[in-house]
């Protein structure tokens, strides 16, 4: 391990799934953490199987559904993608996030 | 959302098997997928086949955590629970058949008790917000009655502002002749607007329509469906006929429903229009129900109805009379007229029996936490093997806590058919001063069950929660590392003390039982002064033109005492104005002698000729029966207790009395004593507050007073003779359409006992179950600490010790549990006896030799629940007990 690398706070996984599917549109599991895993730039500490519990709860939640599809391989994939409540749940919590994110900034350069 | 949830979860897991296969293929091809992109990064095939499963974490681990985030997971967790619990329950059955029985029968007794406390008392009026509910009465400086002019029910109705709805009722008789032989049934005319008005419909057919108050229909109740028709689902349009007449059916009203009293069982429509426009001031009378409006307190609709009522029918509402609002809560069950000191006293003993029920269930859950703390310490070791495994306390107590569920289940179950049983028995013995009384009948209804289930939820969680913080709190590990220390220390005092509690509630229980056992058996051993076995009451239901006036009445009841005379089994057969243990006709006023006053002489006067006091049972003391003035107008016969109370003792035949004003015992003139009759005692349970009125006989012959009003024939028959068929054919053969009630005297004596001895019943089987519980619980705990002491008393076995003193010493330490128990409760039942007081009548409520006994009784369970154990450690080999260690 090079270098030190961060817990995931609890449900930042699932914003990132929903925001990755948003962007990437369906993807399968694996797809899908690898996917996280660059885009984070290896900073975080993702365990690839962590995403699977995730993709059920979205998934009871109606946020995103599934289609088995075949990969570029030619594999039988699991492809998930994200539902119409899916995508007004991201939007909420892109604006949770950036007013959170933004809230701790002002806070951190007014504390001394 | 969460329900969606669990939909889409509930979803996956009916396609079971498929779903699991499904995660296992999707984890298959990530698998592929990294192994191949390993690959190509240039790793050996068994580095990328490594990296792979380190970077997705286990495959066992993702399918563990997916299993965790699925929304029904805790549904899971609990059927896991469940099952662990059911099969820990199936592999101790002593002790669970233990635990369900000890709570399942405390929790029956406090749900019978429970549910009748709800039927009179809590839930007394079971309509859709009953305290809205009013009856209108016409009230004056004497008191008052629930009549209004029938005109005056439309005054009210426009009254929107007070009243959400009024509506009117009349109670009628009628002589059902569709069964087998004629019946009187009680019913009532209800204005159409009743049943909604009260928030109930038929179960069966329809309520009656707005525009069929003139119709001729009725709506029958449960039970007459049952007994009168079979039952029949095609029983609307079927006739429910009468003497005078048939009614078309056209509903059935639930068996839950009683209005206005428990003895109506059919409703047929009332014309309030009509019957307003009948009669005079304002109409014939009706009975008015009313709602209050949401808006308006019952002492603001009180105050305006009195101030009402008086405007509008000056005529009926004269001299200080105007309409009053009594609540239907207050008129029904035990709040009927709440100032009467017996309707206090029954309230009184319904609070006191469901706290001594509540004292059962209480020992019931001390003795079953208990046998809980001694299985949760015998399962010490499995507590830590599955902490050790990785479960944390949460989660152990959470299993405790099911479990407990699981007993409680069961115990609820058991408990509610046990209750059922209890409560068919008390409706049974529910006595009928309760009246109109019982609007809601007293079953194991929807609100009984609910607690039912909250008892017995909350016992058991009562029971297992001392144990199971006990057991969870505990260092866990420490029983794994041998048994050096001894587990039973910390809970001794605690089994103690619950031992202690259960002995202190059986005293107060016992001590209870014993007075009200005592106070029966006063009761039952009082002299009646006449002879209920073999003796038979006829009651011919006189009424219509035929049978109007004292002279018909008579003649009709003394040619029938005739006809039944000749049947054979029948020795002696008296025509009675009436006959002892039936309420009867009491007259209050100055009773004069030539040299004494009684100012408020309280007496009962009885038309009856010569022969009714053999056929009674009741002996001629003084002077002669009416043999020979059968026809004197102003011959009289007294009973011991009056005669003693006017005159010297032998001076009372030939002495004149009066009481002047008194219509019913011949317009006030002066009476001769002709003979002194035995006295009667008709009202022998209820005491000193409400004494035996004093009993004067006239000649059946004589003119008779103006609120004469002849009712039964009193039969006596031979000796092991059954001629009730008989009797009644001779009413019917003088006239085929009366019905008649036969009343078996004994039954009736008896039925007079039936509430006192139902209470002692009740409260015996309290005690005893109390004291068996507290026997038993002593047993365990005793049982318990000498196991637990075996090799000190191997030691001192090995010392010499003979087997005579380790019985001493074990006995007296459980001996000390009881006594420290058996004291507690005598200071509390000290206390109960003073709450007692008003239902043990003749008894001294404190009374040290019941006490004492009460004690003893205790101490003896206590010694023999000791003994099985103190033998067993009298046996001990104290080389065995010393090898063990």
């Amino acid at each position: 391990m090079a270098e030190s690398r961060a817990d995931v706070p609890y449900g930042v996984l699932d914003l990132f799934v929903l925001k990755t599917l948003d962007a990437m549109g369906p993807l399968h599991g694996f797809g899908l953490a690898r996917r996280i895993e660059q885009t984070s730039g290896q900073r975080l500490q993702i365990n690839q199987g962590s995403i699977y519990p995730a993709l059920l709860r979205l998934e009871q939640n109606g946020w995103i559904r599934h289609e088995w599809g075949t990969s570029e391989k030619n594999r039988r994939a699991k492809y998930y993608a994200l539902t119409d409540a899916g995508r007004r749940q991201l939007e909420r919590q892109v604006e949770s996030w950036e007013r959170t994110a933004a809230i701790v900034a002002l806070f951190l350069e007014a504390a001394p | 959302m969460i329900l969606r949830r669990w939909l889409t979860s509930a979803r996956t897991r009916l396609r079971g098997a498929a779903a699991e296969h499904e995660l296992d293929d999707e984890l298959r091809t990530h698998l592929e997928m990294a192994v191949e992109e390993n690959l190509a990064r240039g790793m050996s095939e068994r580095e990328a086949r490594r990296t792979a499963h380190r970077d997705l974490g286990g495959v066992t681990a993702v399918k563990e955590a997916r299993r965790q985030a699925d929304s029904l997971y805790w549904l899971d967790t609990l059927l896991q629970d469940l099952r662990y619990g059911a099969r820990v329950l199936r592999r101790s059955p002593r002790f669970t058949v233990a635990v369900v029985l000890v709570l399942g029968l405390g929790v029956g007794m406090t749900t019978a008790v429970f549910a009748i406390v709800d039927s009179v008392l809590l839930n007394a009026v079971p309509f859709a917000e009953a305290h809205r509910l009013v009856e209108l009465h016409r009230f004056g400086p004497t008191g008052g009655g629930p009549s209004q002019p029938a005109a005056m029910v439309e005054s009210w109705r426009d009254e929107r502002t007070l009243f959400d709805g009024v509506e009117a009722y009349v109670r009628v008789e009628r002589v059902f002749t569709g069964g087998g032989e004629p019946e009187t049934m009680q019913g009532a005319r209800i204005s159409p607007g009743l049943l909604p008005l009260l928030g109930v419909a038929p179960e069966l057919g329809r309520a009656f329509a707005l525009d069929e108050a003139a119709d001729a229909v009725a709506i029958v109740s449960h039970s007459t469906w049952l007994t009168r028709f079979g039952g029949d689902a095609d029983i609307v349009g079927r006739p429910l006929r009468f003497t005078d007449g048939a009614l078309t059916i056209v509903g059935v009203m639930p068996a839950s429903f009683r209005f206005p009293d428990a003895y109506t069982v059919f409703w047929e429509p009332l014309d309030v229009g009509r019957r307003a426009a009948s009669g005079d001031a304002g109409g014939h009378r009706v009975s008015v129900v009313a709602r209050l409006g949401r808006d308006v307190t019952f002492e603001q609709a009180d105050a305006r109805a009195a101030a009402l009522a008086p405007q509008w029918n000056p005529e009926w509402f004269s001299t200080g009379y105007t309409t009053r609002l009594r609540s239907l809560n207050q008129l029904a069950g035990l709040g009927v007229d709440g100032q009467f000191a017996w309707v206090q006293q029954r309230r009184a003993a319904l609070f006191l029996l469901f706290g001594l029920a509540a004292c059962v269930l209480l020992i019931a859950c001390a003795n079953a936490a208990n046998l809980f703390l001694s299985q949760a310490l015998s399962r010490t070791r499995e507590f830590a093997i599955r902490a050790a495994a990785g479960a944390g306390r949460l989660r152990l107590c959470r299993q405790l806590l099911t479990e407990a569920v699981l007993v409680s289940a069961l115990a609820g179950l058991l408990g509610l058919a046990f209750a059922g049983w209890l409560v068919g028995l008390a409706d049974a013995a529910v006595p009928p001063e309760f009246g109109r009384g019982v609007l809601n009948p007293i079953d194991v209804d929807g609100r009984v069950v609910s607690w039912a289930a909250v008892a017995a939820l909350l016992a058991g969680v009562a029971a297992t929660l001392a144990p199971a913080l006990r057991t969870v709190g505990r260092d866990l590990m420490q029983p794994m590392q041998g048994s050096a220390s001894d587990p039973a220390r910390g809970h001794g005092r605690l089994r103690g003390g619950l031992v202690a509690v259960q002995n202190a509630l059986a005293v107060v229980l016992l001590i209870g039982t014993l007075l009200m056992g005592r106070a029966l058996w006063t009761l039952l051993d009082v002299d009646l002064g006449w002879t209920a076995e073999n003796a038979v009451a006829l009651e011919p239901r006189l009424a219509g033109p035929r049978y109007e006036g004292v002279e018909a009445r008579s003649r009709f009841l003394a040619q029938l005492a005739d006809l039944t005379a000749a049947v054979p089994g029948v020795e002696l057969a008296a025509p009675a104005e009436q006959v002892p243990s039936f309420a009867s006709m009491i007259s209050f006023g100055r009773l004069d002698t030539d040299d004494a006053d009684i100012a408020q002489a309280v007496v009962t006067t009885n038309y009856v000729p010569n022969r009714y006091f053999a056929a009674a049972g009741i002996p001629i003391l003084e002077g002669r029966g009416f043999d020979a003035d059968a026809a004197a107008a102003d011959a009289a016969l007294v009973s011991r207790d009056l005669a003693d109370r006017l005159w010297p003792p032998g001076a009372a035949v030939g002495q004149r009395f009066r009481m002047p004003g008194l219509a019913a015992l011949n317009d006030g003139d002066w009476l001769t004593v002709v003979g002194v009759a035995g006295s009667v005692h008709t009202n022998a349970f209820g005491g000193a507050e409400r004494p035996d009125p004093y009993e004067i006989y006239l000649p059946w012959a004589s003119r008779g007073g103006l609120w004469r009003q002849p009712r039964f024939v009193l039969v006596r028959t031979a000796e092991g003779a059954d001629p009730i068929g008989l009797l009644k054919e001779q009413v019917w053969r003088l006239d085929p359409a009366l019905p008649v009630t036969v009343h078996a005297m004994d039954d009736v004596v008896a039925a007079a006992f039936a509430q006192p001895r139902f209470l002692t019943t009740l409260l015996a089987a309290f005690a005893l179950l109390a004291v068996l519980l507290a026997g038993a619980g002593l047993y365990a705990v005793v049982a318990y600490e000498t196991s637990a002491r075996t090799q000190e008393i191997g030691v001192r076995v090995a010392l010499g010790a003979t087997r005579g003193a380790v019985i001493r010493q074990v006995l007296s330490r459980s001996l000390l549990h009881s006594a420290t128990g058996a004291a507690l409760g005598l200071l509390g039942a000290a206390a109960l006896t003073r709450l007692l007081a008003p239902l043990l009548n003749a008894t001294t409520a404190t009374n040290s030799a019941t006490f004492a006994a009460a004690a003893a009784f205790l101490l003896a369970a206590g010694a023999a629940g000791a003994w099985l154990p103190a033998r067993r450690a009298a046996r001990t080999d104290p080389m065995a007990a010393l090898r063990a260690e």
